[in-house]
């Protein structure tokens, strides 16, 4: 199984893999197996250093501390859905409002163009009566 | 011990947190040293450990087990990370400069020489530093670390390769 691979190898790997002249020193050429190796001794120093800070808090605290995590990100999640659904209300409120009033405005400039036509005829026959 | 562990995820998914507690506790030492390396900041490191851990929880139910547990942590820390970068991109080098510190006078402190690869690492792109640290720190292969960044595995090997290159030229090692 693949389980714990990547566990696995960070405690088997390093000097397997590069003192061993194994895959990635043969892959990345001879030249490059003494820069692995500094990345290697330099990493694990870095590991070593840090030993302290790496090691997991007691496993109440852990449950404790993902317990308000998750209140935390639940009442971000609430507040996310709810500016959604605020904003999709608005919208939506918009958008139909446009709708509905689509005809009223449909018919409304419908209705001007034809008073507009129909004085504009009345006019024109007027002006053409007086110039004959 | 494997079935322990597989236990422990079939009850973490069932919606056990005691299970997934002390699942993630015992990933915990492993990410949070993983995250170090890819950050290079130990503040950084520990902020994404927690985040990590709370998105782990949140996706416990969609882990399907097709890779390992601590390789699937690993994945959403990475993107965790990569993430935060091209948020705060601008603060990024000074930051880093100051992790950098941090961690040398963390070595002074505990009378251990400082080595120049430490220095030099934070100096290659993030996402050439990561592809470099699977491939030949963690021993992954170009599939799983082309997985990991959500990259194609040829992409996968030119940044393992351009991280390599970048990091022997920033060592002195380049012809």
């Amino acid at each position: 199984m693949t389980e714990e691979r990547g566990k696995m190898k960070e405690e088997q790997r390093p000097e397997e893999s590069l003192s061993g002249g194994s895959v990635q020193v043969s892959e990345s050429g001879p030249d490059s197996s003494r820069v692995l190796l500094d990345l290697k001794a330099g990493l694990d120093k870095l590991d070593m250093i840090y030993g302290s800070e790496a090691s997991p808090p007691p496993a109440d605290v852990l449950a404790r501390r993902l317990a308000a995590a998750s209140g935390q990100s639940r009442l971000k999640q609430k507040r996310e859905w709810m500016l959604f659904g605020t904003v999709s209300l608005i919208v939506v409120s918009c958008s139909l409002a446009g709708a509905m009033s689509a005809p009223v405005l449909y018919w409304g400039v419908q209705g001007l163009l034809l008073a507009a036509g129909f004085i504009g005829s009345v006019v024109k026959a007027g002006g053409w009566r007086k110039w004959k | 011990m494997e079935d322990d562990e597989s236990q422990l995820i079939r009850r973490a998914r069932a919606g056990d947190s005691h299970a997934l507690a002390e699942l993630l506790k015992k990933h915990y030492s492993f990410l949070y040293k993983y995250l170090l390396k890819a950050a290079m900041d130990p503040l950084l490191a520990e902020d994404l450990t927690q985040d990590t851990m709370v998105r782990c929880m949140e996706k416990i139910a969609l882990y399907d087990g097709s890779s390992s547990f601590s390789s699937w942590m690993i994945t959403i820390g990475t993107r965790l990370y990569l993430d935060k970068l091209r948020r705060k991109k601008k603060e990024a080098s000074l930051l880093k400069e100051q992790a950098i510190r941090s961690i040398r006078w963390k070595f002074e402190l505990q009378g251990e020489s400082w080595r120049e690869v430490l220095e030099v690492l934070p100096r290659i792109p993030a996402d050439q530093r990561i592809a470099l640290l699977l491939k030949h720190y963690y021993g992954y292969g170009y599939r799983e670390i082309g997985e990991i960044l959500g990259i194609p595995e040829g992409t996968a090997k030119s940044r393992a390769a351009y991280g390599l290159r970048q990091l022997r030229k920033e060592m002195g090692e380049d012809d």
